[in-house]
């Protein structure tokens, strides 16, 4: 019974990318190449080497997590392939360096994630400087180069490429915060001198991320990732220690540092491209192509290879939700915001389902991490909120976001394997 | 615990049914906004590769086609095969005033690879693009192209019993724009044809009569002086004939008829001739004036008179040659000839406008045995074609700056006309800075009546 789901959900989300990378070149040339194979195989292989590491080392997890999580994947791939030809190899190798490290994790951590609670510190530190230290020299020189906003432009000589540390940092910092905050749930301050201050504690580090990242908003003028971050360590306090305080500090903090951003031109510039993206020339060009794509697409899209998602700038890393929405309409859309939905349901659902305290608060960060990271890309593209160029984990283009994803799902497959009360 | 987890869960569905809203609203609700947004580049694309209709002669040379690209599936390229005579005349989808802008919608396929697309094809209509078939010989507006190729000028030539216009070209081709109807020109002397058929008309004069032969005149009560080229008399004696004052272009009769028969019946024969009217044609044509609308004063009349502030295109004028060809009926010029469907059948062929009298049959006969002597004696010698009988009119107009635009207006054969044309050469190119009627338009519609003579 359980190797036929797993059969089910490993060759179905197999078929959806090669199915959707033949469509994408009968959409386009009216013939169907042997990529759709070669993709089909890729992909299944790579997931049926993720099921054979999890029934070795964390068996007693459930499918429901892993197959809304290869869906979104299958999806990026495929709007990828139809965008980028040449980017999507590439990309393919992402998922199996994701998939590995996937399995890594699993193999790493088979005698309980745990061990991770004795590094936090360290794993946050870690978190925040991957964050915030390679934009430092931009707030020097104010040159950004070819890059903008949260993307880097990482070169040795004449070999240059741009990536996007955040999501990496960001998955750290969330296990690093959520181990914090757990040593400190299962050790109360003692009563009497001091307790005060100690009760405080929580604040202090939601605030502590608040000023270590604040260099970061004026670096890249990304309101909406900065803030993510903000409100990101503020649930993690607030699901460890169920202080609602918390939470109203660090709205109020994402708040003050909204307002104190407002002197950065960079914000500045962010803003007028979300009031106005249609007559924010250039630096709107990436909002004002992803909104006409998605109403292009209206309900049922172009279909897959006959939209025009490649008039959008960085399509498949900043805005790939617009070039989905384009060719599979508001069905698509719905769709992806219905498989991420599944898979914080199924990351929360594990986290209340744990017994031990780190690890409980573990799932339910990494679950909060990759939910808060899609609110905030998709609110961007929907002008809901600052656009962003942060990458949507699992679907975006890019090493970063695909292996950070991995990494967290990876982890939580791990804990739904403890919860059962296997170590 | 579990409950803070729980309610920031909540929290975090809430967002995603927020997202779902917001994509509804942009998906939906505003879709067509978005859609028809004139920042959205996909509607201009979606035509650009799409198949459209052929564009042919009536004589089956085919001038525009759209072939599906070998690259790219769904995707058509436009082909241009008869090349860069008719360039000017076609001009591109996305550059205003060429048949492939003025008839986009018609030739546009309706096939979107749309589910409607497939259930009107179940019904059995045909979604293909129509095609058009236009007046051009193509022969002749390549010969003309040619003939062209090394002057500054334009061309026009029209069936006269008809309107079918039978080239319509203009040289150089950059820039882009056809001139040969979408621009005006002075026309000096030309205009003289239409004083002629007016004073004629109304019996004001007839071919013989007599005119005081002076090299300048002082209008009476006005302050213009007129002149004759080069200031001097007409003819030897002391009067001078209407026909003789046609045939050596001289001035000073049609000033003084042009007095005489006053405002109301200049304006009158100007806009029976097509001046002062703007043509129904496809391609753009400004409305050519001859420059005394309404106007009684002496000054601007007897300069009307002469031609000397007449603005028009050669499409134009060939039709006002056309006029006297036909007998004093005007058939409108048309380029039109039919829409075909998908399979070149004609399915609809545009009503032709009627043709309407301008002169009595005496009249135009009139002035075409003035048109021929022009030819056989006058200034328009150069025109002349071995073995047949052509008719015509030179005139050089000045324009503001003063410089000269040399013109042939004319038609043959005078017996049975088959053609009217106008010829302007503007300065520049082989014929140099300035150019006078008599020699580099009259020398170009020289060549091209004898090529169309000889090959009917």
């Amino acid at each position: 019974m359980r190797l036929v789901t797993e059969a089910a959900w490993v060759a179905g989300s197999a078929a959806v990318a090669g199915l959707g990378v033949a469509l994408v070149d009968f959409g386009k040339t009216g013939q169907v190449s042997g990529a759709a194979g070669v993709v089909f195989l890729a992909f299944g292989c790579c997931l049926a080497g993720l099921v054979a590491a999890v029934r070795r080392w964390a068996p007693g997890t459930s499918s429901f997590l892993l197959w809304p999580t290869a869906l979104l994947v299958a999806l990026g791939l495929v709007e990828i392939y139809r965008i980028d030809p040449m980017g999507a190899p590439i990309q393919m190798w992402w998922v199996v360096a994701g998939v590995v490290a996937a399995i890594w994790v699993l193999a790493a951590f088979r005698l309980g994630v745990e061990r991770l609670m004795s590094v936090s510190y360290w794993l946050a530190a870690g978190g925040l400087c991957l964050i915030i230290l390679p934009f430092l020299p931009r707030l020097v020189d104010g040159n950004s180069g070819d890059a903008a906003g949260l993307w880097l432009t990482i070169g040795w000589g004449n070999v240059s490429f741009i990536a996007q540390p955040f999501g990496l940092g960001a998955v750290l910092l969330t296990v690093g915060l959520a181990g914090i905050h757990s040593r400190w749930a299962l050790d109360p301050p003692p009563a009497g001198a001091g307790s005060r201050l100690v009760s405080l504690r929580n604040h202090l580090v939601v605030a502590a991320v608040w000023v270590t990242t604040l260099p970061l908003l004026w670096a890249t003028g990304d309101l909406t990732a900065w803030a993510m971050l903000v409100v990101l360590s503020a649930t993690i306090a607030y699901a460890a220690a169920g202080d609602t305080r918390v939470v109203w500090t660090g709205l109020g903090l994402v708040g003050i540092g909204s307002v104190a951003g407002l002197t950065s031109s960079r914000v500045s510039q962010t803003l007028d491209v979300w009031l106005d993206p249609f007559s924010a020339g250039e630096a709107g060009a990436g909002l004002k192509e992803s909104l006409l794509a998605l109403g292009s697409g209206h309900l049922s899209g172009s279909g897959l290879g006959m939209g025009d998602p490649e008039l959008i700038p960085r399509a498949t890393s900043d805005w790939i939700l617009a070039a989905l929405g384009e060719e599979l309409g508001l069905a698509g859309t719905v769709a992806v915001i219905m498989l991420y939905g599944l898979v914080t349901a199924a990351g929360v659902g594990i986290a209340i389902a744990s017994r031990d305290l780190f690890c409980k608060v573990t799932a339910a960060s990494l679950s909060f991490l990759l939910c808060l990271m899609f609110l905030a890309g998709a609110g961007g593209l929907e002008r809901l909120l600052p656009p962003t160029n942060l990458g949507l984990p699992l679907l975006a283009y890019g090493g970063v976001p695909l292996v950070a994803g991995w990494l967290a799902i990876a982890l939580l497959v791990r804990i739904s394997h403890e919860e059962k009360g296997h170590l | 615990m579990n409950r803070s987890i729980r309610r920031v869960a909540l929290l975090l569905m809430v967002g995603m049914v927020v997202l779902v809203v917001g994509a509804t609203w942009h998906q939906f609700v505003a879709a067509d906004s978005y859609r028809n947004h004139p920042d959205n580049r996909r509607r201009a694309l979606l035509q650009a590769g799409k198949e459209r209709g052929m564009i042919s002669t009536v004589g089956g040379r085919v001038l525009a086609y759209s072939e599906q690209d070998p690259d790219s599936f769904r995707s058509y390229n436009r082909r241009y095969p008869a090349g860069e005579a008719f360039r000017s005349v076609l001009g591109t989808e996305d550059a205003p005033g060429g048949l492939e802008e003025v008839y986009a919608d018609e030739l546009r396929s309706r096939r979107d690879l749309t589910v409607s697309d497939l259930m009107a094809a179940m019904f059995g209509e045909d979604l293909r693009p129509r095609g058009l078939q236009i007046t051009l010989d193509a022969d002749l507006q390549q010969r003309a192209y040619e003939i062209l190729a090394r002057r500054r000028g334009a061309v026009a030539a029209i069936r006269p019993d008809t309107g079918e216009v039978l080239a319509l070209v203009s040289s150089p081709r950059v820039p882009v724009t056809e001139r040969a109807a979408g621009v005006l020109y002075p026309v000096g002397s030309v205009f003289k044809i239409v004083s002629a058929a007016a004073a004629l008309d109304t019996e004001t004069a007839d071919v013989e009569s007599l005119f005081e032969d002076r090299a300048v005149w002082q209008i009476p009560g006005a302050t213009l002086v007129v002149t004759n080229p080069g200031n001097v008399p007409c003819g030897d004696a002391a009067q001078v004939s209407l026909l003789t004052s046609f045939v050596f272009s001289c001035n000073l009769a049609f000033a003084e008829l042009a007095l005489e028969m006053g405002s109301e019946i200049m304006d009158a024969y100007a806009a029976a001739f097509g001046f002062e009217t703007a043509m129904e044609f496809p391609l753009e044509t400004p409305v050519p004036s001859f420059g005394a609308e309404r106007s009684s004063d002496p000054d601007l009349l007897a300069s009307a008179g002469t031609g000397g502030l007449a603005l028009s295109s050669p499409l134009h004028m060939a039709s006002v040659a056309a006029v006297v060809a036909n007998g004093g009926l005007r058939a409108p010029p048309y380029l039109v000839a039919s829409w075909t469907d998908a399979d070149g059948e004609v399915n609809e062929r545009p009503e032709t406008p009627e043709a309407n009298r301008v002169t009595t049959p005496e009249t135009a006969a009139s002035v075409a045995r003035m048109m021929e002597r022009v030819i056989t004696e006058g200034t328009g010698q150069e025109a002349t074609v071995a073995g047949h009988r052509v008719a015509g009119k030179t005139g050089t107009g000045q324009d503001a700056d003063g410089r000269n635009h040399a013109w042939f207006v004319g038609f043959a054969p005078v017996d049975s006309p088959t053609i009217a044309l106008a010829v302007m050469i503007e300065p520049g190119g082989e014929f140099g800075e300035s150019v006078t009627g008599a020699t580099a338009a009259a020398r170009v519609a020289s060549e091209l009546l004898s090529y169309w003579l000889q090959r009917s």
